[in-house]
């Protein structure tokens, strides 16, 4: 059994009160933020289940809805950078093709795929919610509206040389580093 | 006479600080409720929405329905579709007049328990809300209703995506069950459009006489539309119901790429809708009838303008996709059916044609079979492909033999 902390359980009770009983599953959404917020995507085992007793709900139903994107591709979750290019109409007709054909020109790779170096995973989104700002992109939870194929890619090369100067700091595991060490013996 | 109800449309001015009256709601809610619902039914304003009923015709069950059922109100503050999202921009700038609306409307019909719903991925917005909330608790016209009529008011975190433009598809996502549910929470259940309740707080100030004056004989009022696409740069725009639709995009930063003459045509209604011409725009004004007129639906106001750079038959593919991604009950037209027209539409814009057949048989499923929300749509979308074939003739026939039918 988990501990929730006192002013976390108080928050999530406040959200199933808002909702007649028989109905405390309309508050999926919020407990699903509130969680996000507090352990990330994946929560601690048994968490779900001390949270739905407290409404006197169904584990499974809480379970499911909480996990992170159930279509969420395997490459994507090890991926440092998601990138969601949006293809609905409004962007499409200003431009947001073009920024999809550099995008995939500069990283090699279609949206489904991620970069050799899981830095990067592509995805198509059927709309991000901006059309006045369109063509919009999405990196993370960082959105980029009006976007231009050169600001784009300006972003994308800072991302990855960040990513590298971590590598190279050694705050990210590498994998090869043995080979580098033999080396210089 | 003041025709502009939202002048705070484009500002990023806190417009809830400086402009809530909550004084006003005091003096309203010490009125007699029937009093007060004479005086909005006097507005002869209309939902803005895609029916575009008459407000005392949408009250109707809530006043008329039993008095021990609990009645819920919803702020209405979902995505609805590509084109802008018109709702969240009115609880975001407007909300000072959106809140007064939204209580009047709750004092009016007797509302036990409210809700504003806003999609949960749309963090600003919410956390504007929630602040907004604490403080109206706080106020003494809220703490009246509490005391009077047991009232409560919460913020309903929704679900961050599309998921259909009816009524009873918001009822079902926020019961938390699959579509087929109709009452909300077991009770009786009524949504409001965050730009009506502006308009009924703004209309109420400005008087009946004064108010059914601007706009037409049907559709009292403005109307706030939100214009996407190939347009100069795309805007949100308050306009007196009436308006020619040619006024509205020629020259400026407001008029469509390249100019009136190079536009093609338009999506109404974050593209929900049937697509209109420009042979069909020409005559039309902005207004809900006449838009019903030539059967398709003005709803929240969201337009999606393009130009004869792109193809309508390639915008509408661009348009099957999304639709393919959130078909509201994946049903098996949807699933065998858009699948099919986007390859049917992919090989009609590389110039071949294919045989008929297989389109008669989708358009028969989608008459016969199709019972969700987007039938509509779909129906409209596949005439289209249909007339762009040339084969008006068949789609008619076969409409006859179906409703023959029965």
């Amino acid at each position: 059994m988990h501990d929730i902390p006192p002013e976390l359980t108080a928050l999530i009770k406040e959200a199933f009160a808002k909702y007649p009983k028989g109905f405390k599953g309309a508050a999926r959404h919020e407990i699903k933020r509130i969680v996000e917020k507090k352990w990330g995507a994946t929560p601690p085992f048994g968490i779900i289940e001390e949270i739905a007793e407290m409404a006197a709900l169904d584990s499974h139903e809480l379970k499911v809805l909480l996990k992170k994107d159930g279509k969420q591709h395997r490459e994507e979750r090890f991926a440092h950078c998601t990138l969601s290019i949006c293809t609905g109409l409004c962007c499409q007709l200003r431009g947001g093709q073009n920024i999809q054909k550099s995008i995939e020109s500069w990283l090699g790779v279609f949206p489904g795929q991620a970069t050799i170096d899981h830095t990067f995973y592509l995805r198509s989104s059927p709309c991000l919610h901006h059309c006045h700002k369109a063509p919009v992109i999405r990196s993370n939870e960082e959105l980029v509206l009006d976007a231009q194929p050169s600001t784009v890619l300006y972003m994308l090369q800072k991302k990855a040389e960040s990513r590298r100067d971590r590598q190279d700091e050694g705050r990210v595991h590498n994998p090869y580093s043995f080979i580098k060490d033999k080396g210089n013996d | 006479m003041t025709e502009v109800f939202f002048p705070h449309l484009l500002n990023d001015e806190d417009c809830f600080k400086n402009r809530f009256d909550h004084e006003r709601i005091f003096k309203i809610i010490k009125k007699p409720r029937e009093t007060m619902l004479a005086e909005v039914s006097a507005l002869s304003l209309r939902e803005r929405d895609y029916k575009a009923e008459l407000l005392s015709s949408k009250w109707a069950p809530l006043i008329s329905g039993p008095i021990d059922s609990p009645r819920i109100l919803v702020l209405d503050g979902r995505y609805s579709g590509p084109g802008g999202d018109i709702s969240l921009h009115m609880l975001e700038k407007e909300s000072s007049l959106v809140w007064e609306g939204f209580f009047i409307a709750c004092y009016a019909l007797g509302i036990q328990t409210a809700y504003v719903y806003v999609p949960s991925s749309e963090t600003k917005i919410i956390k504007k809300v929630e602040e907004e909330l604490c403080e109206i608790r706080q106020m003494p016209f809220f703490q009246k209703l509490e005391k009077d009529q047991n009232f409560s008011c919460h913020l309903h975190y929704g679900l961050p995506d599309y998921f259909g433009f009816a009524d009873e598809n918001l009822f079902a996502e926020m019961n938390g069950v699959e579509r087929g549910q109709h009452a909300l929470f077991n009770g009786i259940g009524c949504i409001l459009q965050p730009e009506t309740a502006g308009m009924i707080s703004a209309a109420l100030k400005l008087g009946a006489e004064n108010f059914t004056q601007i706009g037409t004989n049907e559709s009292k009022g403005t109307k706030v539309i939100s214009v996407v696409g190939h347009v100069n740069k795309p805007f949100y725009k308050e306009v007196v119901l009436g308006t020619p639709m040619k006024d509205l995009f020629v020259g400026g930063l407001h008029g469509v790429r390249g100019g009136w003459s190079h536009l093609s045509g338009l999506f109404p209604y974050s593209a929900f809708s049937k697509s209109i011409s420009k042979t069909e725009l020409d005559q039309l004004t902005l207004c809900f009838e006449s838009f019903k007129r030539i059967g398709a639906h003005l709803g929240k106001g969201e337009i999606i303008l393009v130009n004869q750079s792109v193809s309508m038959t390639s915008a509408k593919l661009a348009l099957f996709k999304f639709f393919m991604s959130m078909s509201a009950d994946k049903c098996f037209t949807c699933r065998r059916g858009i699948p099919w027209l986007i390859k049917e539409m992919e090989s009609h814009s590389y110039g071949q044609r294919k045989t008929d057949g297989a389109m008669k048989r989708i358009l028969k499923d989608v008459l016969v079979a199709c019972a969700c929300d987007y039938r509509s749509q779909y129906e409209s979308l596949l005439k289209d492909l249909a007339q762009s074939f040339g084969d008006i003739e068949t789609v008619s026939a076969l409409e006859e033999e179906v409703l023959s039918d029965g």
